[in-house]
């Protein structure tokens, strides 16, 4: 009880420390100093169509490597917390067959998701989404099968290699900046093309595409081990 | 040639390795182990080409995706970054060749990984130049660190973790909001663009962000009443993770603490505060401490017990109070991290973390004995160790315009030097002259492990004896940051 008013009194400061702070800037007020450029130079500058993904890749680009890595090392800790003592070894539990509808609709859904989340990522300069967004809905269509199918199993040396290697490319045309005469981690090298096309703004598709491969191995990663802890038996320590 | 002098470099290095271990984990199996190794020396031979260009220019500055900032990322690193830098790759490459010999356990590929990841980000939060930045390397760090801290997946290794990923977020979600607060207030997110505006806010504008950066930062910190999480988590990850637990991410987080109060929230009215926090997270550390009898428990209080030791030195906001800051924190950074990696060959051999446990290894492990003895008088503050100069220089400081409260601080710091001393000189002396009952088979460590111990042992004693060009570095650290040369060197140099 002492607690719990202990508690409450502490958010009750916080919400108004909170609130006394950002009533002093009203929403829609122009603040941003530099959102502004942004807005006034994305496009010539980029040449990203999405102003959003010329922000996240571009200018704030080397935060997104960054964000790469958590997400990395969010999987990563995840297959250490899950690994099983046994290694390879999984023996599957009888878990109820899931019905003839789930199994025949995720079939045919399945290549549509794949599709669809390789259009966000791969038009993540001209239209909303990017690399994130398209990844997690590829993963998902993996989380489908997993429910479906519960003996599902992916291959994860292939995935890791896929991360690996997806890392590996935002890394490299990153330090491919270094070496030219601007000298700049993450230059955009490449020529931006004609706007509002599938092949304009330098870097940032290659990059994107990088992202959405990579998101969506670990998040597949994820979700096998997770379902690994259900379905598989005699592991653990 | 690319240039070698390239903050960038010390970030994105690591990264490389680390998805290179991603990708080569399925068919090089064990062999990945070497490649931390290899992504940290290299950190280290760019650490060291930084230094005469931060000595010569007072600062280097690398800006990213070719744009000038404010509009896109900088790193800036001037004298307090670079030795932080070189202190991380040190201890960095120094714990993955540990690692080369301690760590047996599967899955290795995603150790080795993580492992790269938790160096590379604490390195980050030194370099960066912009403040969302530093709560992205932030993020990473701490997630590499929740699951090392889970590695060996015990009970008490899963609670501790679960126990910091709780802390952990809660603190990131803080820094967020102060900085979402600073954003809100200047439209800009690098430091010093927020520095220059942040001039012309009232006071409450901000307080209010700085407490709750302070809050975000002081749970990594760890500071009293934020440290719960470091007591569990320090002791049950794997020893080389603790010692870059111990040794380099709470020095980073109270750098970034430094560095965001003295450029971006320039107020004298919070230094007292501070103070107050400082002090009650050394009495804290240093008594809770005395009374463990896990030996690596008793490292990790001691561990906020230093904390508290420099961030006092801090708050005194002085040049002399700072410099002995600093080098409490080298002090710290190299003693404690290289005691972590002497208790882990320990525990190795022993195969228990209770004190008791280690009775007569003085006399079967002898030159690990005898580094751990070298840490511990440096960390006591023992002279002719480097640990006496530092303490020495903060108690100078603090006396420098002593009023009462400061010399009853000055009181408490002696008082918990001797609290430490104790805790210390009982466990050299279960070592030394304990009898063991049970006739256990104890080994001295392997010489991989021995080397890692010896290199930090021995940068260690060099510069104890040799202090003068450590101390100069320092002084003039200390003053470029009460001067805000950060401010100006950064305006210079295009950091803006």
């Amino acid at each position: 009880m002492v607690r719990k008013v202990v508690y409450s009194i502490f958010l009750a400061i916080i919400v108004l420390a909170l609130a006394m702070f950002f009533a002093a800037y009203p929403f829609g007020k122009n603040k941003m100093t530099v959102g502004e450029y942004y807005l006034n130079h994305g496009v010539a500058q980029t040449g990203a169509a999405n102003i959003v993904t010329s922000v996240v890749l571009d200018y704030r680009g080397f935060d997104t490597l960054g964000e790469v890595s958590v997400l990395f090392a969010a999987a990563a800790g995840v297959a250490i917390l899950f690994f099983l003592a046994g290694g390879t070894k999984r023996e599957q539990e009888d878990l109820t067959k899931p019905n003839f509808v789930v199994r025949v609709g995720s079939r045919i859904i399945f290549p549509f998701i794949l599709l669809f989340g390789s259009y966000i990522f791969i038009h993540g300069h001209l239209t909303p989404g990017g690399g994130f967004q398209g990844g997690s809905i590829i993963a998902s269509g993996f989380l489908l099968l997993y429910l479906s199918y519960p003996g599902t199993r992916t291959n994860r040396d292939g995935l890791s290699i896929i991360e690996g290697l997806a890392g590996l490319t935002f890394v490299v045309l990153g330090l491919i900046g270094l070496f030219l005469p601007q000298y700049s981690f993450l230059y955009n090298f490449l020529p931006k093309g004609t706007l509002n096309t599938i092949v304009s703004a330098g870097i940032l598709p290659i990059i994107y595409i990088a992202i959405g491969f990579k998101v969506a191995s670990e998040f597949a990663g994820i979700v096998d081990d997770m379902m690994c802890q259900v379905i598989c038996r005699g592991g653990g320590k | 040639m690319v240039n070698l002098a390239n903050p960038i470099l010390l970030v994105v290095i690591p990264l490389f390795f680390t998805f290179l271990i991603a990708l080569s984990g399925s068919f090089l199996k064990s062999g990945v182990k070497y490649l931390p190794v290899i992504a940290f020396a290299l950190n280290i031979i760019v650490s060291l080409a930084l230094i005469p260009e931060v000595v010569k220019n007072g600062m280097v500055i690398a800006t990213t995706a070719g744009f000038k900032p404010p509009f896109a990322i900088d790193m800036a690193v001037d004298k307090l970054g670079l030795f932080l830098s070189l202190i991380a790759s040190l201890l960095g490459f120094v714990a993955s060749v540990y690692n080369l010999f301690y760590i047996d356990e599967e899955p290795q590929e995603k150790f080795h990984a993580l492992f790269t990841l938790l160096v590379a980000g604490l390195t980050w939060m030194i370099i960066t130049g912009d403040i969302f930045n530093l709560f992205v390397a932030f993020e990473v760090t701490s997630i590499a660190a929740f699951g090392l801290v889970g590695f060996h997946r015990d009970k008490g290794a899963i609670e501790a973790g679960f126990k910091y990923l709780v802390m952990g977020s809660i603190g990131g979600s803080f820094l967020l909001i102060g900085i979402i607060m600073l954003y809100a207030a200047t439209g800009t997110l690098n430091i010093v663009d927020i520095a220059q505006k942040t001039s012309n806010l009232t006071f409450q504008q901000k307080l209010f962000p700085f407490a709750m950066i302070f809050t975000g930062l002081g749970i990594e910190g760890a500071l009293f009443p934020l440290n719960a999480w470091l007591p569990d988590a320090h002791p049950a990850a794997p020893s080389s993770v603790s010692s870059i637990l111990s040794g380099i991410m709470t020095t980073a987080a109270i750098y970034a603490i430094i560095r965001l109060t003295n450029t971006i929230f320039d107020f004298n009215q919070i230094y007292f505060f501070l103070m107050i926090f400082a002090l009650l997270t050394l009495i804290f550390g240093e008594v809770s401490a005395f009374f463990q009898k896990d030996i690596k428990r008793m490292l990790a209080y001691s561990t906020i017990g230093q904390t508290g030791l420099f961030f006092f030195a801090f708050s005194l906001n002085t040049v002399n109070g700072l410099q002995g800051a600093f080098m409490q924190m080298v002090n710290h950074s190299l003693s404690k991290g290289m005691l972590f990696l002497v208790v882990g060959g320990m525990i190795m051999q022993v195969g228990s973390r209770n004190i008791d446990d280690f009775a007569g290894l003085g006399r079967k492990m002898k030159v690990s004995s005898f580094f751990l003895a070298i840490g511990a008088f440096s960390l006591m503050g023992l002279p002719p160790f480097f640990g006496f100069w530092s303490k020495l220089k903060i108690i100078f400081a603090a006396l420098q315009n002593a009023n009462a409260f400061l010399v009853a601080s000055v009181v408490i710091i002696l008082l918990m030097s001797v609290v430490e001393g104790a805790y210390f000189f009982k466990l050299l002396q279960v070592m030394y002259f304990g009898k063991q009952e049970k006739d256990v088979a104890v080994k001295e460590a392997s010489y991989g492990m021995l080397f890692s111990v010896v290199v930090l042992g021995t940068v260690l004693l060099i510069i104890s004896f040799y202090p003068a060009p450590v101390i100069n570095f320092m002084h003039k650290a200390a003053a470029e940051i009460i001067n805000k040369n950060y401010i100006t060197l950064a305006l210079k140099l295009g950091g803006l």
